[in-house]
């Protein structure tokens, strides 16, 4: 039968990606200066390994590469979730302006904020979280016209809200060190900079949750792609299911941004990519979202940091040079 | 649930009428067709006094309307009449200004929309599926007011998609995707999708439009024999009056936000209705073959 051999082909190409973010895991545990063996690995977990070793990969390595691919989840996961609500390809979470917001309170912090007064390792992914939650906040209330939200005015008003906030960064970024600069530069860009085991933890639960609660909700997404008069027809509430799931979305790529800075091209080229792969219903979008953002960030991971070793390339700029030509390649196909 | 009786029904068709005596068996006066009409008693769907508008502006001016039970209903008038805002209107699609929709006699603002889902069907007007969907997966959407939880299909979910599909021809294109299909098989694939919905009453806003003219045959037929074998309501807005004429039991003309006549097709179909509603001289006679008014010539009504 037609509708099985797609469910297996769907559940074929999911297993594979799975695969492959398995594979780029164990590639970015070993990119870098020292690489780790597969027998190093079992030393580590049973204990017996050299105590540099250990440091090496239990507390840099893994939370570093974990964050990457948690980051890239929720970036790409959000992306899916924007783009399914407002119907439109061209929506991710940097069109929302939520990464805008997290960027001005982050240069904020670094301008008012008198260096060591508050470990900017706790206050910047809060500050950056904050941001992000804040500005969709505002744009979605902004967006309310008699008494309803339309997407269309949701992502216009974020382009509006992300190019003032971004101005206002220049603006406090003009009073800064050097190195400040370069900081918020590189924040700006996108770096995995929040990597440790508390945000590791903070991050997978999180997303955790919200890529269940995605999942859970694919039913209703793929109504939504129906349009509104149809989702209403089929007993969807439309305003409400929208308000949730962007919040879902927000939530997402808040988590991201705080660690991860100002990726957003990921959110843009993921779902994008997972489309092609698995077709248009969420069902089997969601799952594929979540793990082709874990693969290309991964994958962006190991060139950002291995291309110029000892220095580290902003890993969303690597991103946006990986992802670009093949969403070019997409377009250009389609 | 309630049944409006004749009473109830009388009242919300009278504007500021005296109070009413409790009398049941009296029959119906609707105010829209002037007249007492008995098949309103237990009308599928009904608005009373319901208006739609911006501001100062008025799209709908207050009217009742009905969809009778068990009959095929079209809306007709020229374009920018409000029939596609009276259809969303009525299928809470669209926010009122006033008054109230009642289905199966219950207010729909009451209702949660699932309820309602699981009751009435709705077909846009020129619907989009996202690039990619499938036939079958677009029909199983329409399952989605049954649903619960991940909304797993149970076997029950799937013999209603499978006959859904199948009495809209389209057995064999249940893996093509929907923007591979032709304009008339697109249609048949969102009537299916309704189907789905398995509801005693679908409206459709504009079905036929973008269709030439045997797949707008083919779409009526469709929609008649769902209407004589399945007993479904059907109410339809639509363009072509020689199909509207032929395929419904009832219709409803409308102007500038306003019922000018509602009633059988030999009713509505004359050249004195028509000429207030479109502007036309009409020559209108029996179809041969079906019997009902057919529009057989036309020319813009001269000044008089």
């Amino acid at each position: 039968m037609n509708e099985r051999k797609k469910r297996l082909r769907t559940g074929a190409v999911l297993a594979m990606l799975a695969a492959v973010a398995l594979l780029a895991l164990w590639c970015d545990i070993n990119a870098g200066y020292r690489s780790i063996s597969l027998e190093e690995l079992g030393q580590i977990f049973s204990g017996t390994a050299s105590q540099s070793l250990t440091y090496t990969l239990v507390d840099l390595r893994l939370p570093r590469v974990l964050t990457s691919l948690l980051v890239g989840v929720g970036l790409s996961l959000s992306g899916c979730l924007l783009q399914g609500v407002s119907r439109n390809d061209m929506a991710d979470p940097g069109v929302l302006g939520i990464n805008a917001g997290a960027g001005l309170l982050v240069a904020a912090f670094i301008v008012f904020v008198p260096a060591g007064l508050v470990p900017s390792a706790v206050a910047l992914p809060l500050l950056a979280f904050a941001g992000s939650a804040a500005v969709a906040f505002l744009g979605w209330r902004l967006s309310v016209v008699r008494g309803a939200s339309s997407p269309r005015r949701l992502l216009l008003i974020g382009v509006a809200l992300a190019t003032g906030l971004s101005s206002a960064t220049s603006l406090l970024m003009l009073r800064m060190s050097d190195g400040d600069y370069a900081f918020v530069q590189n924040w700006i860009a996108g770096s995995i900079w929040g990597a440790s085991w508390g945000n590791v933890a903070i991050l997978s639960v999180g997303l955790a949750l919200l890529a269940f609660g995605a999942f859970y909700a694919s039913r209703t997404l793929n109504v939504l792609g129906l349009g509104e008069a149809a989702a209403t027809g089929l007993g969807v509430n439309v305003p409400r299911a929208r308000a949730a799931l962007t919040a879902v979305a927000v939530g997402a790529s808040g988590l991201a941004c705080a660690v991860g800075g100002g990726l957003t091209f990921v959110g843009l080229v993921c779902p994008h990519m997972a489309r092609r792969l698995v077709g248009p219903n969420f069902r089997a979008l969601v799952p594929a979202c979540v793990l082709v953002g874990a693969v290309l960030m991964l994958l962006a991971d190991i060139v950002s940091r291995t291309l110029l070793a000892p220095n580290e390339i902003p890993v969303g700029i690597v991103a946006a040079v990986i992802g670009a030509p093949y969403f070019l390649y997409l377009l250009a196909r389609s | 649930m309630k049944k409006p009786n004749a009473a109830d029904f009388r009242d919300s068709f009278r504007e500021g009428a005296p109070e009413a005596p409790e009398v049941v068996d009296e029959p119906l006066f609707c105010e829209t067709c002037d007249r007492t009409c008995e098949r309103f008693a237990d009308a599928a769907l009904r608005g009373e006094a319901v208006s739609v508008g911006y501001g100062d502006r008025v799209i709908i001016e207050p009217m009742d309307v009905a969809v009778p039970a068990g009959e095929i209903t079209s809306i007709i008038g020229p374009n920018g009449c409000g029939k596609s805002t009276l259809l969303k209107a009525l299928s809470r699609t669209m926010p009122l200004c006033g008054g109230a929709v009642y289905l199966d006699g219950r207010a729909i603002a009451e209702m949660p929309t699932a309820e309602v889902a699981r009751k009435m069907a709705l077909l846009p007007q020129s619907p989009q599926a996202p690039a990619g969907l499938t036939v079958g997966e677009l029909v199983a959407l329409g399952r989605y007011p049954h649903q619960k939880g991940f909304g797993r299909l149970t076997d029950d979910d799937k013999r209603i998609i499978d006959w859904a599909l199948s009495i809209t021809h389209l057995g064999d294109f249940a893996a093509r995707p929907i923007d591979a299909l032709s304009g008339g098989q697109r249609q048949r694939a969102w009537i299916a999708m309704a189907l789905a919905q398995d509801t005693g009453l679908i409206l459709l806003d504009e079905p036929t439009t973008y269709l030439d003219m045997a797949h707008q045959l083919e779409v009526l037929e469709l929609l008649q024999t769902l209407n004589r074998d399945q007993g479904k309501t059907i109410a339809l807005v639509i363009h072509e009056l020689n199909l509207a004429a032929r395929f419904s039991d009832w219709m409803i003309a409308l102007k500038a936000g306003a019922i000018r006549g509602a009633g059988t097709p030999a009713e509505v179909m004359t050249p004195a209705l028509l000429r207030e509603v479109f502007g036309l001289d009409a020559l209108i006679v029996p179809d041969p073959w079906t019997a009902r008014p057919s529009l057989v010539s036309y020319r813009l009504a001269g000044e008089e």
